[in-house]
């Protein structure tokens, strides 16, 4: 257990650069959340500067008695504040800093009475509050550290409790403030503070955050919304940014540059480098001036309108039944596409898609019910893992072949019940019998059979069954014994190193032999494997 | 001055103390801002409005069609001017757009005070 009961400066400087990194770290999170009053998504990297220009402050401080460093923190964001939430930050932290100048230690007591102060000193400096905002969430986070500091006196779950308390009015906020309920968020810069009293508590807790890491604590995430207005009237709709190396210019230089070309112009930086975001309808325009001052790195413009677009759309659609499936080859790609796949994990054999590559494609789909057909007996593992990371209902059905896949697809009837198409689905594979034909790339004996490289092998039901020289004479071979348990239709998938008209001449011959049988051909695009052929 | 928008059924006015009035109350949510100090007061001499006269810290007028607002304001002592005022910007063009479907040529925030 950890026993703080007092901070000096020392350790008050290191908790401010803790919680800084924190904020920074989750920048972007905050910044998914800004809603109000232009939709542009920026509070976090408002909240982030403002800090760093404390933390600058910070690092340039010779002595570190608490006076020291909360005038040092007051001062740097006084002058780095940035954007509203910067603003009231550095009215918090000037509070704070007032009652604080003449001690030398700090207990619980001090700390609440300080975060009052901050409170009070940030709330006079506006006409009309606003209730629902960061400014609520330091209030009642600033109560409760009252309440709490005679009987806590351990800095750690005294932290603790007011983060808890901080987290509680967060989730409330919605409640207070119109525009975040119809947006469903909570307040950004509320949101900010939380990570802040985050970064403190680690801190006590001797965890060092360091930028870019992974955090201790994860905060539940919002969902991120872009936006609650049209945008269909956007008049700067490219969102631009980028950072140039070793500028031969200043930022104050550029953003003369960028006067009227957009809004929501943020410039910064030093001598090594200058980073850039605007709105604009002019993107090429910004990166000509840009290029006037040395190299650009890191250039991404996106079109705001069509984020909006989809945003509106994915609020819209939401499917019953989707179906997310692992497919290589162009060939099958378009197959799976034609029988309804709504997405497709380009994996197989060869490359075998991760837990996450399914995860992601699973959380981008915008469906209920989600079959995964993972093609591959690989991959089946991969596929169970992915439904259990997420909160949509997952349904694997576990097909180890692409024609198993095709099979299942021609199963499956979107207009029946989830449960419905997973028992037919499952069913429907089990008649299916796959023969592979490839060629070994190595001298090896496997199943019983020996082979040379080069050699040209049939694979049953994923077992080697055959080998020989000529790619047709394995392939006949192969159905046959495939066939021999019973199966009416036999289709042929040709893979991207054999023709149409190979494939052709191979059915040709299928058919003198099985004159019963219904035979197929379909270009599967397939690496690898000279034939995929599937008897049922 | 007052702001005509036509459209085929006929026209509509927004009189300059309606403008002044939306400008007015969507300044006073602004963090850092504590007060308007009306337009006309001599240089260091300020007093600061009482909420139902906001109005008068505030001017409307047009230039090539679209509006432009003055704004006369007091703000908190410690607190990064030039931020304030930008949010302050911000804010009342995106509220007059919205609400009037105006466009905002121009918001010029004059600081006649600090409230220490």
């Amino acid at each position: 257990m950890n026993k703080t009961i007092s901070i000096d400066g020392s350790t008050l400087k290191r908790m401010f650069i803790n919680a800084a990194n924190t904020l920074d770290n989750n920048r972007e999170i905050i910044d998914s959340l800004n809603v109000f009053p232009v939709p542009d998504g920026d509070t976090g990297t408002n909240m982030s500067l403002t800090m760093f220009s404390a933390v600058q402050e910070l690092q340039r401080l010779k002595k570190e008695e608490v006076g020291d460093v909360v005038e040092a923190i007051a001062n740097g964001l006084l002058m780095g504040a940035r954007g509203n939430s910067g603003v009231i930050l550095s009215q918090l932290f000037r509070g704070f800093a007032t009652k604080l100048k003449n001690y030398r230690e700090l207990d619980t007591p001090a700390f609440a009475m300080a975060l009052t102060e901050g409170v009070e000193t940030a709330y006079k400096a506006v006409m009309k509050p606003t209730e629902g905002t960061i400014l609520t969430v330091a209030r009642e986070t600033a109560q409760k550290a009252n309440e709490v500091c005679e009987k806590v006196s351990q800095f750690d779950e005294f932290l603790e409790q007011i983060l808890k308390q901080s987290m509680a009015t967060l989730e409330k906020t919605p409640q207070m403030l119109k525009v975040l309920a119809k947006a469903g968020v909570v307040d950004a810069g509320g949101k900010g503070f939380v990570y802040i009293l985050l970064g403190f508590l680690n801190a006590i807790r001797g965890e060092e955050i360091v930028l870019n890491g992974e955090n201790t604590l994860k905060l539940p995430v919002e969902e991120a919304v872009e936006d609650i207005d049209d945008h269909s009237d956007m008049q700067f709709p490219y969102c631009t940014e980028f950072i140039i190396k070793n500028p031969t210019g200043s930022a104050q230089q550029l953003r003369e540059a960028y006067q009227g070309l957009g809004d929501c112009t943020l410039v910064v930086g030093d001598e090594r480098v200058i980073k850039v975001h605007i709105h604009t309808d002019k993107p090429g325009r910004v990166l000509e001036e840009g290029l006037k001052l040395g190299e650009l790195s890191r250039i991404k413009i996106e079109n705001m309108k069509e984020q909006h677009r989809s945003t509106i759309e994915s609020e819209i659609e939401q499917k019953e039944l989707g179906i997310i499936s692992v497919v290589m080859g162009d060939g099958f790609m378009d197959l799976f596409r034609d029988l309804g796949v709504d997405a497709i994990i380009p994996g197989g054999q060869t490359m075998n898609p991760s837990t996450q590559d399914i995860v992601k494609a699973v959380e981008g789909l915008r469906a209920k019910n989600i079959f995964i057909l993972p093609n591959n007996g690989n991959v089946i593992l991969s596929a169970n893992q992915a439904g259990e990371l997420t909160d949509k209902k997952v349904f694997v059905v576990p097909t180890k072949s692409m024609p198993q896949g095709i099979s299942a697809m021609l199963a499956f009837n979107s207009m029946r019940s989830a449960d419905d198409n997973y028992s037919d689905m499952k069913k429907a594979i089990e008649n299916v019998k796959t023969g592979q034909v490839t060629y070994a790339v190595r001298d090896s004996v496997f199943d019983g059979i020996e082979m040379q490289e080069g050699d040209i092998i049939g694979i049953a039901e994923g077992k080697i069954y055959n080998k020989g020289e000529d790619v047709d004479e394995v392939a006949l071979e192969l159905v046959s014994a495939l066939a021999e348990g019973g199966g009416d239709v036999i289709t042929i998938f040709y893979g991207d190193q054999v023709s149409k008209e190979q494939a052709e001449a191979l059915a040709d011959k299928l058919g003198a032999i099985m004159p019963d049988c219904e035979i197929e051909v379909h270009y599967g695009g397939q690496p690898v494997y000279y034939y995929l052929i599937s008897v049922e | 001055m007052t702001a005509r928008i036509d459209n085929a059924l006929g026209s509509i006015f927004l009189y300059e103390n309606v403008l002044a009035d939306i400008v007015g109350i969507s300044t006073i949510e602004c963090y850092g801002l504590v007060g308007m100090a009306p337009k006309g007061s001599a240089d260091g001499l300020v007093e600061l409005l009482k909420r139902e006269h906001l109005s008068k810290g505030v001017k409307v007028y047009m230039e090539e069609g679209k509006l432009v607002i003055d704004l006369y304001i007091v703000v908190e002592f410690g607190t990064k001017i030039s931020a304030v005022a930008q949010n302050i910007i911000d804010k009342v063009k995106y509220s007059v757009e919205t609400m009037t479907g105006m466009e905002v040529k121009k918001v010029n925030v004059n600081v006649k005070g600090v409230r220490v």
